[in-house]
């Protein structure tokens, strides 16, 4: 909403700095966006920023009403008065929609003057408003619109039929408007027709056929009140906002109609000259809005606002903004509402009008006291605990769009059926992405574009998969490209599956995890033999490996690289952490190199050794592993064992024992020799 | 044998003496079985028995003299031989380590933290909520009913299930009140959606919703809580301004304004919860009242490290997000 300085104080009469002005205004709730000089003239445009429920704003009128109320001053109330006339309207006015237009004013005027020049003050306060000049007649409707509020449309007389009928659109029913389109309604929009056909969008916008020219002398004038729910929600639905249809949704004063109609007659006679006929207005009465009443408990308003406010000073204030204080009863105060304040239906909304005008800053700070939350275990704390655990390792935690370009599902041969976004804001954002590796791709590929080499990457969030029963999932991934082979003069290592590997058993370890086992992973976006599957209790809860070849191919990305994904939600284990003594007992270490020919899993070789090894085995590592020969397929494998006891010290001979034992063992298993 | 030629060959001796080796010469030489003292002592037997005390006294103070200069030298050469060990531990420590691995949290993530860790302490829960909501939960639930003005607010974005994609965190309120017992004291930080893309919009952004509902919960409530967390979080006494405003789902309404350089800057909404919004989700609003704000993450990021086009933040460009060079 945008007016001119000089048009509200016309209303105000007071003497307010330009700056003082705003920070009232914005101290009211009517944010003010911007403060810009009027031309050369020394006035000001105010462009409002108005919230939804205050329609009554989206006037001068309206904005005066508040300036007053915060000023404790009177607002200059205009009498328009119209002389009187014998003509009678030669056009008749049916209501034929029930509820849609409780009230419908209407004057003819003929044998003016559109062509005529009409005074600068109102193109100005037009200009200011940020409303086109069209003719006379329409500035004028406009102009007395932006005074009061009142939106109001003329047609050509000699275009429209003896009738004019507010009814409800047929189904598919053609209107050609103003702005030169044609809209195809449907039964819930609201027309103005004559006999023959539908002349306007009701509230909305009038329409080409019958708008009026520089050669029209003869006009029908229509001043409505529109049930706003009628309204609401239809300008959105085609696609048009007007100034009309933003008054009419938010509600205009149900008792202005006639005033603005005698303010317009007045000026167009005035200006453009010519007669009028008397002023009609048809009714559906049932359906014009109560003048409401509100009963306001002052101890409420105490609660709500934490102090007290003196009962005289409530009433000041209420009356200040129009409002009929009708009386107080043991603290019960009966307010009624004036027919411009669609906003006000409840207690509440009567406080909130008490604390603006008296201030919100008045109201005093106090300590919240309330019963506490119970501290629960929250899945928040805990993600974020591993977010910090994998920015320690080196991992940029990074946050990307939920919504994903859908080529790139077709690329990772993603095929089962997404969610779709009905109105992207382009083909980019269409899909709701099922997993956070295309996110990932993307971001390693622009990051490889800028002359990265080294790129170690994580994401948590939402996946979205059409289910019925969950349709949202958390996930957690990371996407790993190690290829810098300038790093450090002291380090030239690239990071490989066993880099990975370490760092999820790692990661799972520091999340407290328990009875974790791998598998061989049948995740798409994985090498299928370079690759594991992460259960616990049976369930998988993650994957983890190199990225599948195919991918490289798809996305041209030439160099290998790695990938992790955990359903975030699986990775909170209940910490089960406890301390043990260290035994007082010496251990004893024994190394012990094999040459085992053929391809075993190191798994089988562990479970061998752990088995043969007895339950004083505390530690069994692998500390070197090469192939002794590549023709036959011979492996050395160097095995370091460590045993300790809690009870006892252990004899060297006990440990003899066990060693011949596992090399038996794993010459007969594994056709295994110890070397020399 | 001439007692005053051995002290002063001893002192000779040690003064000569360099390494520790030459000290263990030195022991050996004078304290060692055939060592020049040890002689002397064994021949003690051999004085008259009127000398003996007398020279024993004198063996004893060469003994003594022996093991004062040995400690003495022995300091002075472990001294000097530390010296030659670290003169010989060479290393240019100018030389450059690997800090390419820039690991780091995303801006975003670390101002949830520094709000949440706030509210955490003053018992407030975390709550998560669906992205993915309902017509019910996301507007009407809310005060927002069909065709309201206010959903123009709202530029949603609609799903081809025929749900949407949550316009604000303001739903999981909604949730809470659904799923817990009163009182009530919740943090919502999360991801939300509205069709819009310029510098300062992204079609995704993040916001933190606070709710707390209980007996006897007032706007002065409101105020305090709130300007203790804008004081905490940009680390001074701040100005702030409360200005009426606008919210279906509260009511009285304000946003929160603070001064800065610039001046006034919009920070947040707040609010007392609107009946209608109590009375939807069951609660008995006669019984309790409360308070909800909302505020966006990206708009404090931005305060807090500088960040001039908020679609940067979704860029994952790794030279911008982790602030290195």
């Amino acid at each position: 909403m945008k007016f001119l300085k000089s048009h509200l104080l016309e209303k105000v009469p007071i003497r307010i700095d330009t700056k003082k002005l705003e920070t009232e205004l914005t101290r009211l709730g009517l944010e003010v966006d911007s403060v810009k000089k009027f031309k050369n003239k020394a006035d000001f445009v105010f462009d409002l920023d108005l919230t939804p429920n205050r329609g009554d704003c989206f006037s001068v009128l309206g904005i005066a009403r508040e300036l007053a109320a915060a000023e404790n001053k009177k607002i200059k109330q205009e009498i328009v008065d119209l002389k009187k006339t014998d003509l009678k309207p030669k056009t008749r006015v049916k209501l034929s929609a029930q509820g849609a237009c409780p009230r419908y004013s209407f004057i003819e005027i003929y044998n003016f003057d559109n062509s005529k020049k009409i005074p600068n003050f109102i193109l100005d306060r037009l200009e200011a408003g940020g409303i086109n000049s069209i003719n006379p007649v329409v500035d004028i409707l406009n102009y007395v619109m932006l005074d009061f509020g009142q939106p109001m449309h003329a047609f050509d007389l000699d275009k429209i039929g003896k009738v004019i009928n507010v009814r409800y659109a047929k189904e598919k029913e053609k209107v050609n408007l103003l702005d030169e389109s044609t809209k195809v309604l449907n039964k819930n929009c609201l027309v103005i027709s004559d006999e023959n056909q539908a002349l306007a969008f009701a509230g909305i916008m009038g329409g080409l056929n019958s708008s009026v020219t520089n050669e029209t002398n003869a006009i029908f004038i229509e001043s409505a009140f529109f049930t706003p729910d009628v309204i609401r929600g239809k300008a959105r639905n085609f696609n048009i906002q007007t100034d009309s249809s933003q008054r009419f949704e938010r509600g205009v004063d149900f008792n202005i109609q006639i005033q603005a109609l005698k303010k317009v007659t007045n000026l167009i006679i005035k200006y453009l000259s010519g007669s009028y006929s008397v002023i009609s207005t048809v009714e559906q009465k049932k359906h014009i809005p109560d003048q409401r009443k509100i009963t306001l408990n002052l101890s409420n308003l105490r609660t709500k606002l934490g102090y007290e406010i003196k009962s005289n000073k409530i009433k000041k204030v209420l009356k200040s903004l129009d409002l009929k204080v009708e009386s107080l009863k043991n603290n019960f105060l009966t307010v009624e509402v004036s027919s411009h304040r669609f906003d006000l239906k409840i207690e509440e909304d009567l406080i909130e009008e008490i604390a603006r005008i008296e201030g919100y800053d008045n109201i005093p700070s106090i300590d919240l006291k309330t019963t506490n939350q119970q501290f629960r275990n929250s899945k928040y704390l805990q993600s974020l605990q591993l977010k910090k655990y994998l920015a320690n390792q080196g991992y940029q935690e990074v946050i990307n769009y939920s919504f994903i370009n859908k080529q790139i599902l077709d690329d990772l041969d993603i095929t089962h059926e997404t969610i779709k976004i009905k109105n992207p804001l382009n083909e980019n954002l269409e899909v709701m992405r099922p997993s956070l590796m295309p996110s990932l791709l993307t971001n390693l590929k622009s990051n490889l574009n800028r002359g990265e080499t080294f790129v170690k990457i994580f994401e948590e969030g939402k996946v979205f998969k059409l289910d019925s029963v969950k349709s949202e999932t958390n996930m957690f991934s990371g996407l790993i490209f190690d290829h810098d082979k300038k790093k450090n003069w002291n380090n030239k290592e690239i990071f490989d599956f066993f880099d990975l590997k370490k760092l999820i058993i790692d990661m799972l370890g520091y999340l407290s995890a328990t009875n974790i086992k791998f598998m061989k992973s049948k995740n798409i976006f994985l090498h299928p033999n370079i690759s594991l599957d992460v259960a616990v209790e049976g369930k998988i809860i993650g994957s983890f490996g190199r990225v599948h070849p195919k991918i490289n191919k798809n996305f041209g990305i030439k160099k290998t690289f790695f990938y992790f994904e955990f359903l975030t939600d699986s990775l909170f284990f209940e910490s089960d952490i406890k301390m043990n003594e260290s035994s007082k007992y010496p251990s004893i270490q024994r190394d012990l190199s094999f040459l085992i020919p053929g391809k075993i899993d190191f798994d089988k070789l562990y479970e061998l050794a752990k088995k043969l090894g007895g339950s004083n085995l505390v530690n069994f590592k692998l500390f070197d592993l090469y192939q002794e020969s590549e023709k036959k397929q011979v492996s050395s494998y160097a095995f370091n064992f460590t045993w300790q006891s809690n009870k006892k010290t252990l004899e060297d001979k006990e440990i003899d024992l066990i060693v011949s034992d596992i090399i038996k063992g794993f010459r007969e298993k594994f056709n295994a020799k110890l070397r020399s | 044998m001439d007692l005053s030629k051995l002290k002063a060959d001893l002192k000779k001796d040690f003064n000569s003496s360099s390494s520790s080796i030459d000290l263990q010469n030195l022991k050996v030489k004078y304290l060692g079985k055939k060592g020049k003292i040890t002689n002397l002592s064994k021949k003690l037997s051999t004085f008259e028995k009127k000398h003996r005390p007398k020279v024993g006294k004198k063996i004893n103070e060469l003994k003594l003299l022996f093991n004062e200069l040995n400690d003495k030298t022995s300091l002075k050469i472990e001294k000097k031989e530390l010296e030659i060990e670290i003169s010989k531990d060479q290393v240019d420590v100018s030389l450059p380590v690997d800090t390419s691995q820039r690991g780091g949290l995303h801006p975003i993530t670390r101002t949830i933290e520094k709000i949440s860790s706030y509210f955490l302490t003053k018992g407030y829960l975390i709550e998560d909520g669906p992205e993915i909501e309902s017509e019910y939960y996301n507007f009407d639930a809310l005060n927002i009913p069909q065709d309201h003005p206010a959903r123009d607010m709202h530029d949603t974005f609609y799903l081809s299930t025929g749900d949407l994609l949550r316009t604000h965190t303001s739903p999981v309120q909604i949730h809470a009140l659904e799923k817990y017992e009163m009182p009530l004291k919740i943090l919502c930080p999360g991801k939300v959606y509205r069709s819009d893309s310029d510098p300062t919009h992204t079609p995704m952004f993040h916001q933190i919703e606070g709710l707390v509902i209980d007996k006897n919960v007032n706007f002065g409530n409101l105020k305090k809580e709130l300007v203790d967390f804008l004081n905490y979080f940009f680390g001074k006494d701040l100005k702030v301004r409360f200005r009426p405003s606008y919210f279906p789902f509260t009511e009285p309404s304000a946003e929160v304004d603070i001064m800065d350089q610039k001046g006034w800057l919009e920070i947040m909404g707040c609010g007392m919860v609107h009946p209608n919004v109590l009375k939807m989700s069951g609660i008995d609003y006669k019984k309790y009242s409360g308070f909800a704000f909302g505020l966006g993450i990206e708009r404090m990021a931005k305060l807090d490290y500088s960040i001039s086009d908020m679609r940067i933040l979704f860029e994952n460009d790794l030279k911008a997000i982790s602030g290195k060079k």
